[in-house]
């Protein structure tokens, strides 16, 4: 007996040896997709809340991620968004009126490509069952430019039931003040609005938006898991977009013979603005086939903006290689306070109700009448409404990938001597997977949106 | 009579959030009362179409939501700056 006990004792002690050593490397991931979102409406914030919103954007990303070693792990990802809108082409609204030319002019800023890319890096410890990370990002746009930094911890207990994770992100935009053609040269605040060809032409601005994420994931049954996250943000800087139009309730009509009479001023908020989020998220599988995703959240910010989202999506197994996924999602905001449509926010009036003309006056556009409220906004993204979302997507996942190819022999970056290196030389396309979604808000803007992922191991 | 409806307002915002942030306390004790699955006993957990993070083509609707609605936040995605919101 003792004899046969020690005999697989040491039958057993080199693959403890090398499960303490060898740690399989995951796979290296590269995700290649695709958005085209298409959007039509009437409440264009670029023409004081009224006009053509239609707007098409394609958009390809690449998400790059590479585990250098076992505790080590790098993820780029970079993207395009190319649109065309048509409310972009009305920053000039009335061109031929306005006397110099620009690069900037509506033309050019109808059609515009973003760039976006950010780089992240992940570090695990396996003994105290924690990761850190950190990222750096950049984008850019015809009018902004934006840098972001990011941290992130994660701690997970011993069961590896609960998991918690801490972020923190910062956002620097900087903003070109493209203000609406027919007040370019024109005094706005004492300050002559500047314009040009040259992106030096133009007076910029910047905004700070910081980040705090906390969540919290629960294993609660073998069948039920669990999500908490909030976020808090802050931002600070400027808050609108100068190109924003706000018409006033001065009784001049706008056309082609009186617009140039009627109150107009670029959308006015505070520089500064707090938000607040916070969601839960239940996962409930019911069967080998269905499984339940439940989420709901709660808004609210300092505009006294604040909404309910609830999102319900059953993922479908019809078999080993499909999955289908139906969603609804359901979303209700109450509108900032600082929101009224076309022709609505008041202007300083006498005892009578008549309108309180300034005379003399520095530009009739700007300057004829005064406006009642200190911050103004037409821009119907924060009004009140209901926004519908009906998504179907299908998924084509075979266990041993779509498709197979061999590559030249690449060696592994390794660094751990106890792992031989034994290079890759397969790629395989994992899966593909098409979502489509469409919206439906309830000021009438409508939405589409395909999606398109394919994933590749190597 | 406005005022004192304004202050009112804030403080049903402010007793929201104040309740949100306990029941994540709450939830934060009570979570470690549950049940302890095992790693052998997770098969379902770890099933792909349990993941409660979201998954990689969920960036385009989040990034659309936000830009569309005035709320962004506790999605893993963007909760504002880095524009692309025209």
């Amino acid at each position: 007996m003792q004899l046969i006990k020690w005999s697989l004792l040491i039958l057993f002690v080199p693959f403890l040896s090398l499960a303490q050593s060898y740690r399989p490397l995951e796979d290296k991931e590269i995700n290649f997709l695709s958005n085209y979102y298409t959007q039509e409406g009437n409440h264009s914030p670029v023409t004081g809340g009224i006009g053509d919103e239609k707007l098409d954007c394609i958009a390809p990303l690449t998400i790059i991620n590479i585990p250098l070693d076992s505790l080590n792990t790098i993820s780029v990802t970079g993207g395009l968004d190319y649109y065309s809108s048509a409310s972009c082409n009305k920053i000039d609204l009335f061109v031929g009126l306005t006397s110099a030319s620009s690069r900037y002019m509506s033309s050019a800023s109808s059609n515009d490509t973003r760039g976006h890319g950010d780089i992240a890096y992940t570090r695990k410890f396996t003994k105290s069952k924690s990761s850190l990370g950190g990222m750096l990002g950049y984008s850019q746009e015809f009018d902004v430019i934006s840098f972001a930094a990011g941290m992130n911890y994660n701690k997970s207990s011993k069961s590896e039931n609960t998991d918690l994770t801490l972020k923190a992100t910062m956002y620097y935009d900087i903003w070109k003040l493209i203000y609406p053609g027919e007040i370019r040269g024109l005094q706005l605040d004492n300050v002559t609005v500047r314009f040009g060809n040259e992106d030096e032409d133009y007076d910029s601005d910047s905004r700070i938006t910081s980040t705090f994420t906390a969540s919290i994931a629960q294993v609660l049954t073998r069948r039920l898991q669990f999500l908490v996250t909030s976020d808090f943000v802050v931002q600070n800087g400027i808050l609108n977009t100068p190109f924003h139009r706000v018409y006033f309730n001065d009784g001049i009509p706008l056309t082609d013979s009186t617009w140039y009479m009627k109150l107009m001023r670029p959308e006015k908020l505070p520089r500064h603005r707090i938000k607040v989020a916070v969601g839960v998220r239940a996962n409930y599988f019911l069967s080998d086939i269905f499984t339940l995703r439940l989420y709901y959240r709660y808004y609210w910010d300092d505009f006294d903006l604040s909404s309910n989202t609830y999102n319900i999506e059953l993922p479908i197994k019809i078999s080993q290689r499909f999955t289908l996924y139906p969603s609804y999602r359901y979303y209700v905001q109450k509108q900032a306070k600082y929101f009224k449509p076309f022709g609505e926010h008041e202007i300083v009036r006498d005892a009578n109700g008549d309108p309180v003309y300034n005379i003399p006056f520095t530009s009739p556009i700007l300057d004829f009448t005064t406006p009642v409220d200190q911050y103004y906004t037409s821009d119907y993204d924060l009004s009140s409404f209901v926004n519908h979302k009906f998504g179907f997507g299908i998924r084509y996942n075979p266990v041993f990938g779509v498709a197979k190819w061999k590559m030249p022999k690449i060696k592994s970056v390794i660094k751990e001597q106890s792992i031989k290196a034994n290079p890759k030389t397969t790629v395989t396309f994992k899966y593909i997977e098409l979502k489509y979604a469409l919206y439906n808000r309830s000021d009438g803007l409508k939405a589409h949106s395909v999606s398109l992922d394919c994933g590749f191991v190597f | 009579m406005k005022k004192s409806f304004k202050n009112k307002n804030y403080m049903i915002h402010k007793t929201r959030i104040i309740a949100m942030a306990g029941l994540f306390v709450i939830v934060l004790i009570l979570f470690n009362s549950c049940v302890n699955v095992k790693p052998y006993q997770k098969m379902y957990i770890n099933d792909y179409e349990m993941k409660l993070a979201g998954k990689k083509s969920d960036v385009f609707d989040n990034g659309i939501e936000s830009y569309r609605e005035g709320a962004a936040g506790a999605t893993g995605g963007k909760t504002g700056g880095g524009c692309g919101c025209n």
